[in-house]
């Protein structure tokens, strides 16, 4: 009632239909301001270089494992140069948040993509709006970053197959304490030892995304079921590169692939039960009851 | 020779009322507590009856005590490997039905109840869920031979029988029944003790009374199949087993048992035995009919010299081997041999023995007079109890056994009817006399034990010299002035 007093007053007095219509339109211009005016907004000059400075990093992080600018289409992934230009940029960043909901969707540019790069789903990369504006502009303007030295990622060094193998199946521990891979992902060639499948089985990994993108994914930590383990405990350079040098000996070998456990330990538990009741039909069932249920048929009664 | 001493009894059948006196004296002493309530570490059966729990003497169904194999004596619910194997799923256990689903009344509606046109009822409740329940059973559900049709019929003994001596037990007007108490036998060769996975039940060394350490019980129930006499107990409140004590603690203070004391009808009687342990196993693995003989041959005569060196070289004191001579249990086994064990061929050679019960012959009506069988107690003949039923409860089927227990109590009952009536032939009484192979005077001892001791000669309580026992671990005196007082330990589980 007090609310309603103070609008009734003010009605009075002729004032409350211009607070109104002014009200709505100091909302209007506000929300206009936060929402539409950033895009209004192109950066330029030392602002520009700045952002994509911050998208360049962003791309040698979470990108390049997959992707490249102008080298041409990968196994992994395709050319990203130009790619603000071929697709709009609502979708660009819809895609960029999260790959698997557009596929879900039946995004048709998102089946294909996926069709063309050998089923390979493209991970979420978790960007905050800033990151995911910092990464299109650097899309959008590669040379405003030009400044920055292309190092060489895959260095002239080849790693060790054994210690590789050894890393992989946890007889060597990770120098940072970080879990050894056989606890997540299927291997061929380990028998049902590498036979988990919290993760993807890594039997093709080397074929899918060879030396370069292996090296980046371990570095990068593009997935996030990845980037949670490791990102406390990285894995040192010589660790990616036995790693690497170990997928690829398997990639190379086609070992038989991985058997899951799941078979013989369902069986086990299968045969354990039925011995448990083969004794159980042994088991004493009560004297009692039975004598007096037997004189009872005799006599016709109900048990 | 190995001479141990044990405590053990007899229990006079033919002067067992079935009271249950015993019985409940038992329950006020030791098991009125929660998770106890089904247990009656003292019960008196009916006999002809299945007892408690139903059918327990049947082992082909609960599997307990000893079995023959081969050269080797073998629990029947099987060796060490298999009590593993079935360690979390015994599969011979009784069945809460077997025993009974202890109850008691909703008493409190007999008087909250508000008014009405109809009596309150106190309604039957489950002492183990608390809810309302049907009474179905109970600890002497076939007390004097209340539903014989199921019950007496059933009984592993009667279905032994013929079908004519099955006819002429429940025959009308000739039906016949005695009862049968029941405690822990304390066996010498107890099978609930080989039994045990924990090695928590152990035969005291100093009297042979068999206990489970309720510290080292870890509820595996081993030892409720293992018993014969289903005589040690699931208390599933403490998650251990129970068993009779043989009231140790009043034995200790120079008290009877509770169910001893109690005793109405002065049937039983308690004293040391000596035993020559080094015989244990080859007693055991003697056939079913020379059990209970072999089992006499085992126990000592405690006024024989050379039994009393061995004893003394063994470290018995001389007080034990005074109170072995006082025993009354050594006069009903070994001098008169009147008293038997209950089912030897279970093979524990079980320490507590029982009188058989010489039942009156019936009597006879003629032209409206009736008229008691000229011989009065006289004749195994004529003995209402089929001898088979009898030598299958107390001497593993051996009817020689039984026939020369029945010729002594008929020898007794001869010469006292001579000396009180006098209208007996000499020829009769001596005949009588012959038969028995007891001279005068143990037929008058054998009476006299029967109906006139007082408790002290009945009930020979040997001095325990705990003192003794337990030095070597604790000092005595202050064992003496602390007990029963600070903490009662909890028991230790491992979950």
């Amino acid at each position: 009632m007090k609310t309603r007093g103070w609008r009734a007053d003010l009605y009075r007095l002729t004032l409350g239909l211009p607070l109104r219509y002014s009200l709505v339109f100091g909302a209007t211009v506000l929300s206009g301001l936060l929402f539409v005016g950033p895009a209004f907004s192109q950066p330029t000059g030392a602002e520009l270089t700045r952002l994509a400075e911050q998208g360049e990093n962003l791309y040698r992080q979470k990108c390049l494992a997959c992707h490249s600018i102008g080298e041409g289409d990968r196994a992994t992934g395709p050319d990203l140069a130009g790619v603000t230009e071929r697709r709009d940029q609502e979708w660009l960043i819809d895609f960029i948040e999260d790959p698997a909901k557009m596929v879900a969707a039946g995004d048709p540019i998102a089946i294909q993509l996926l069709a063309k790069f050998n089923n390979l789903p493209m991970p979420s990369l978790r960007l905050d709006a800033d990151q995911m504006e910092a990464l299109l502009i650097y899309l959008a303007h590669p040379e405003e970053a030009a400044h920055h030295e292309q190092q060489q990622l895959v260095s002239e060094a080849v790693g060790n197959v054994t210690r590789g193998e050894q890393l992989y199946a946890g007889s060597l521990a990770m120098t940072n304490g970080g879990s050894p891979c056989i606890a997540c992902h299927a291997l061929s060639g380990l028998g049902s030892a590498g036979a988990a499948n919290y993760g993807p089985d890594l039997s093709g990994l080397y074929t899918d995304y060879e030396a370069e993108g292996v090296m980046a994914v371990l570095e990068s930590l593009a997935f996030p079921g990845m980037e949670a383990i490791y990102a406390s405990r990285p894995l040192t350079e010589t660790e990616r590169l036995d790693l690497t040098a170990y997928f690829a000996q398997v990639a190379e070998q086609q070992a038989p692939p991985a058997s899951s456990l799941a078979g013989p330990i369902l069986l086990g538990v299968v045969i354990v039960f039925a011995i448990v009741a083969l004794m159980g039909l042994r088991r004493f069932k009560g004297a009692r009851q039975p004598l007096v249920d037997q004189v009872r048929k005799q006599r016709g009664m109900r048990a | 020779m190995d001479i141990r001493a044990q405590v053990s009894s007899v229990f006079h059948l033919d002067k067992c009322i079935g009271c249950h006196t015993c019985s409940i004296a038992c329950k006020n002493l030791w098991t009125d507590r929660r998770g106890n309530e089904y247990m009656w570490w003292n019960n008196v059966e009916t006999k002809p009856g299945t007892g408690y729990p139903t059918k327990w003497e049947d082992q082909e169904k609960y599997r307990g005590g000893w079995e023959r194999v081969g050269s080797q004596l073998r629990l029947k619910q099987g060796g060490k490997a298999s009590t593993i194997g079935k360690i979390f799923h015994n599969p011979d256990l009784p069945t809460m039905d077997d025993y009974y689903e202890p109850f008691t009344f909703k008493y409190a509606d007999l008087i909250n109840a508000p008014a009405g046109t109809d009596q309150p009822t106190a309604r039957p409740i489950s002492m183990v869920s608390g809810k309302p329940m049907k009474i179905e059973a109970g600890p002497n559900w076939d007390d004097d031979l209340s539903g014989s049709t199921v019950y007496a019929a059933n009984d592993p003994g009667v279905i032994e029988l013929s079908e004519e001596q099955q006819q002429q037990l429940f025959a009308i007007e000739k039906m016949v029944m005695f009862h049968l108490p029941r405690i822990c036998n304390h066996c010498t060769n107890a099978a609930c003790v080989a039994s045990c996975p924990s090695g928590a039940i152990y035969k005291r060394g100093e009297d042979g009374i068999v206990l489970i350490n309720q510290d080292k019980c870890r509820g595996w129930r081993m030892c409720v199949s293992a018993c014969p006499y289903k005589k040690t107990y699931y208390g599933w409140a403490t998650g251990k087993s129970e068993k009779c004590i043989l009231c140790y603690p009043r034995q200790e203070a120079g008290e009877a048992p509770g169910c001893f004391h109690s005793c109405v009808g002065r049937i039983r009687y308690l004293g040391v035995l000596l035993y020559d342990a080094d015989k244990i196993e080859a007693t055991a693995m003697k056939a079913d009919g020379e059990l209970a003989a072999a089992q006499r041959e085992m126990i000592l005569d405690p006024f024989d010299p050379e039994v009393i060196k061995a004893a003394r070289e063994g470290g018995l004191a001389d007080q034990i081997i005074k109170a072995a001579q006082a025993s009354p249990v050594y006069k009903f086994v070994k001098e008169w041999g009147i008293a038997l064990p209950l089912h030897p061929e279970f093979r524990t050679l079980p320490m507590l023995f029982y009188v058989p019960p010489l039942l009156p012959v019936l009597s006879s009506e003629n032209r409206g007079t009736q008229k008691i069988s000229n011989d009065f107690f006289t004749s195994l003949e004529q003995a209402r109890l089929p001898l088979k039923y009898l030598a299958g409860m107390f001497s593993g089927g051996n009817e020689e056994e039984v026939k020369a227990v029945y010729r002594r109590l008929i020898a007794v009952r001869i010469q006292r009817r001579a000396e009180t009536v006098g209208d007996l032939s000499e020829a009769e009484l001596l005949n009588a006399r012959e038969l028995s192979g007891l001279d005068r005077d143990a037929l008058d001892a054998i009476f006299r034990m029967t109906s006139l001791t007082r408790i002290k000669e009945r009930i020979v309580v040997p001095p325990m010299l705990r003192e003794q026992a337990i030095e070597a671990g604790m000092d005595p005196e202050e064992y003496k002035q602390e007990m029963g007082f600070g903490s009662r330990k909890a028991p230790k589980r491992r979950w």
